[in-house]
């Protein structure tokens, strides 16, 4: 976190840095946050939760990108902010939220086995937002419409950016690490403007996803059209530069780094993942453009303030 | 370890400052005073300038015992990003109310100050950077310009080179050498002085540039006195000096800016929206440039604070100068409704004019093999 200091953030920072990997969701360490409430942040206060808390949401997703968390806690606390816009409860069990994309591919996560979970099917794209939520045991499924689908489409943007921004974070600071510790032609290989250069190119991108995703989560929370922008703009930014950090980081560590065994490839893999879903760059790009075309040559500069003056 | 960019928010008072530049703008382009243009703070146009000065747009953060507005660097933000969104050709006072002014408000003697400050604000008295020459570009330290010194002030023999409106300028804040160069103390030796461009001994030759347009300079220095009040700072502190003054060229929104106008002429001429390659173009330009305006932000409000932002200016400007170089060639992918309507034509020659400009971008104030080994140095890896 920088401009927002989040207590609750902090906490689940600790929980999951105190977690051990694990192959599958670690379900020792969801227990833990099911009882600190933590996937119901986003319902409403008389529900447990802290209400439209987006800089909190972004900061405990930062947290659990960048410890690479084995816990589906975007899609959960998400699905519980859309389910609770219907007047929906759930138990705590994880939920997953499949969002197939603007062309109808699916979403990636579909294919990873959530046993026990709920599941909550979202389509966002167009005026209104369409779901389908299935409770794991077997219950009909129940759909409803949400009205406000470009402010749907944002809670995801924001959640996808800060899944992504913390992983972001620690492979920059992986590269930096190994970088400095790895020796080659008799000195660190960080000392070599070859090495330097491409991860300093590296973290003008992470440090602009950081900007963009705080902007964000900030606007969200103020509601209106500037949040639905900045939350476009912080997903796009940040999936565009995770195929870019990933590559260089990699790169940084040469083969350990292409190692079932070394720890990099979590971050990474979190990196192409969490690119894809919800909306790829290419997606929230043509988003965005569609915006600056309806905004015109008058509005084009306000749209980069978030601001839709048409 | 990767660097942060503090969020911060433009103060109430933006808007109408905001509204106020527009106006302004709006006039002057009723007028026929300009065509936007790309880089429009590298188009030196006194008459512009001085319409600025007299509508209050120059030197906003200074004492108003100077002639300013004692407003914060926030608030100067808001009227520097409008005035480079519309391409307006701020050229003659960018220099001098970015760093040239603000350098000689916290070094400059009292007389330098009277002499110059108010005339700034008024858009009459301009700067230029001298800083590099024949040698010395990326490695500034090795600049061989030398001051003696002489009863009263300085005595100033050399050369500087590729000077923006070197030529077309009243004063240029230099980096001499008045010590003789030392191996083991590089930066030592250096001082930063203000000189009257117009005084004997100084011969200056516009130097035309690739795009046909007479933008830079040499500018060429045979025994010209310098009295001491124009020294800036300290003698033998010109390192310190002009690396702090690189943090204010390095840091605003001109490193992200200059082709905002070629995207404006792009929506004028109507982009074919059949495919989704301008809308995906437009949106990358969009998602870059917001997310680059809340770091500019984020490094004036740390200059307001009293910070020094340099690694994070350097950082600012490889990102911002990468992405002007990338606009004008992607934009080439994007195909035009019309396209042989006036606009599309403007728009055309408007890209053609900018890809070719678009080379110096990462040249000019720092380039990216130099920003680079600064930001590795934040990451701790020098």
């Amino acid at each position: 976190m920088s401009a927002h200091e989040s207590m609750i953030a902090d906490a689940v920072e600790r929980m999951f840095a105190e977690a051990m990997p694990s192959r599958g969701v670690d379900t020792t360490l969801w227990a833990t946050l099911v009882e600190a409430g933590v996937p119901r942040l986003l319902r409403p206060e008389s529900q447990g939760g802290a209400g439209d808390a987006w800089r909190d949401a972004a900061g405990v997703l930062q947290a659990a990108g960048r410890h690479a968390a084995s816990v589906p806690l975007a899609d959960t606390l998400l699905a519980h902010a859309l389910l609770a816009q219907a007047g929906l409860d759930a138990d705590g069990r994880p939920i997953r939220l499949a969002v197939a994309g603007p062309d109808g591919r699916p979403d990636p996560a579909d294919a990873d086995a959530l046993p026990g979970a709920h599941r909550l099917v979202l389509q966002p794209w167009g005026e209104a937002a369409r779901c389908i939520w299935m409770e794991s045991d077997g219950a009909p499924a129940y759909e409803f419409e949400l009205p406000d689908a470009p402010r749907v489409r944002a809670r995801l943007a924001l959640a996808g950016a800060s899944m992504l921004t913390g992983a972001l974070r620690t492979a920059i600071d992986m590269g930096v690490e190994y970088a400095g510790l790895r020796k080659a032609f008799g000195r660190p290989i960080g000392q070599f403007q070859a090495v330097q250069h491409p991860l300093a190119v590296a973290a003008e991108d992470v440090a602009a996803s950081r900007a963009a995703l705080d902007w964000a989560a900030a606007g969200l929370e103020t509601g209106g059209s500037s949040g639905e922008v900045a939350a476009a703009v912080a997903k796009a930014r940040a999936a565009e530069a995770a195929g870019r950090v990933a590559a260089i980081v990699h790169q940084v560590h040469g083969a350990i780094g292409f190692t079932a065994e070394h720890a990099l490839h979590r971050s990474t893999r979190l990196l192409w993942h969490w690119r894809d879903r919800w909306g790829d760059e290419h997606d929230w790009h043509a988003l965005l453009g569609a915006r600056a075309l309806a905004a015109g040559p008058q509005g084009l500069f306000d749209l980069l303030d978030g601001v839709e003056s048409r | 370890m990767s660097l942060a960019f503090e969020s911060a928010d433009l103060p109430p008072s933006a808007h109408a400052l905001r509204t106020k530049v527009r106006a302004f703008l709006r006039a002057q382009r009723e007028a026929g005073a300009y065509e936007p243009r790309c880089s429009g703070w590298t188009v030196f146009d006194r008459a512009f300038t001085r319409a600025c000065g007299e509508a209050g747009l120059i030197g906003l953060t200074w004492p108003a015992r100077w002639g300013g507005q004692e407003r914060s660097t926030l608030e100067r933000y808001v009227v520097v990003e409008e005035l480079l969104a519309a391409g307006a050709p701020v050229g003659a006072h960018w220099i001098a109310d970015r760093q040239s002014g603000p350098q000689i408000l916290r070094h400059g003697s009292d007389a330098l100050q009277a002499e110059v400050l108010p005339g700034i604000v008024r858009g009459e008295v301009t700067f230029a950077i001298g800083m590099s020459e024949p040698d010395s570009g990326s490695d500034l330290a090795s600049v061989r310009s030398r001051g003696e010194r002489v009863e009263g002030g300085w005595r100033l023999t050399g050369r500087k080179v590729w000077t923006t409106g070197g030529h077309l300028a009243d004063y240029m804040i230099g980096l001499f050498r008045t010590e003789p160069a030392d191996v083991q103390r590089r930066h030592a030796g250096l001082t930063q002085f203000a000189v009257d461009l117009r005084t004997a001994g100084v011969t200056r030759r516009p130097i035309r540039n690739l795009c046909g347009r007479d933008d830079f300079s040499e500018i060429t220095f045979d025994d010209v006195f310098v009295p001491d009040s124009h020294v800036i700072g300290q003698v033998g502190d010109g390192w310190r000096l002009v690396t702090g003054e690189l943090a204010f060229e390095r840091s605003g929104p001109e490193r992200f800016l200059s082709v905002f106008p070629l995207l404006v002429a792009l929506l004028r001429a109507g982009p074919r929206d059949d495919t989704p390659v301008a809308r995906i173009e437009l949106g990358r330009a969009v998602a870059h440039l917001a997310a680059l305006r809340r770091m500019a932000l984020s490094v004036a409000a740390k200059l307001d604070a009293g910070g020094d932002p340099a690694t994070e200016a350097a950082l600012l400007k490889d990102l911002g100068n990468a992405l002007e170089r990338e606009i004008p060639e992607r934009l080439r992918a994007v195909r035009l409704r019309d396209p042989a309507s006036p606009q599309s034509a403007a728009y055309r020659a408007l890209l053609d004019d900018t890809v070719a400009d678009a080379t110096s971008y990462t040249l000019r104030g720092g380039t990216p093999e130099v920003l680079r080994g600064m930001i590795a140095r934040g990451l701790g890896l020098r």
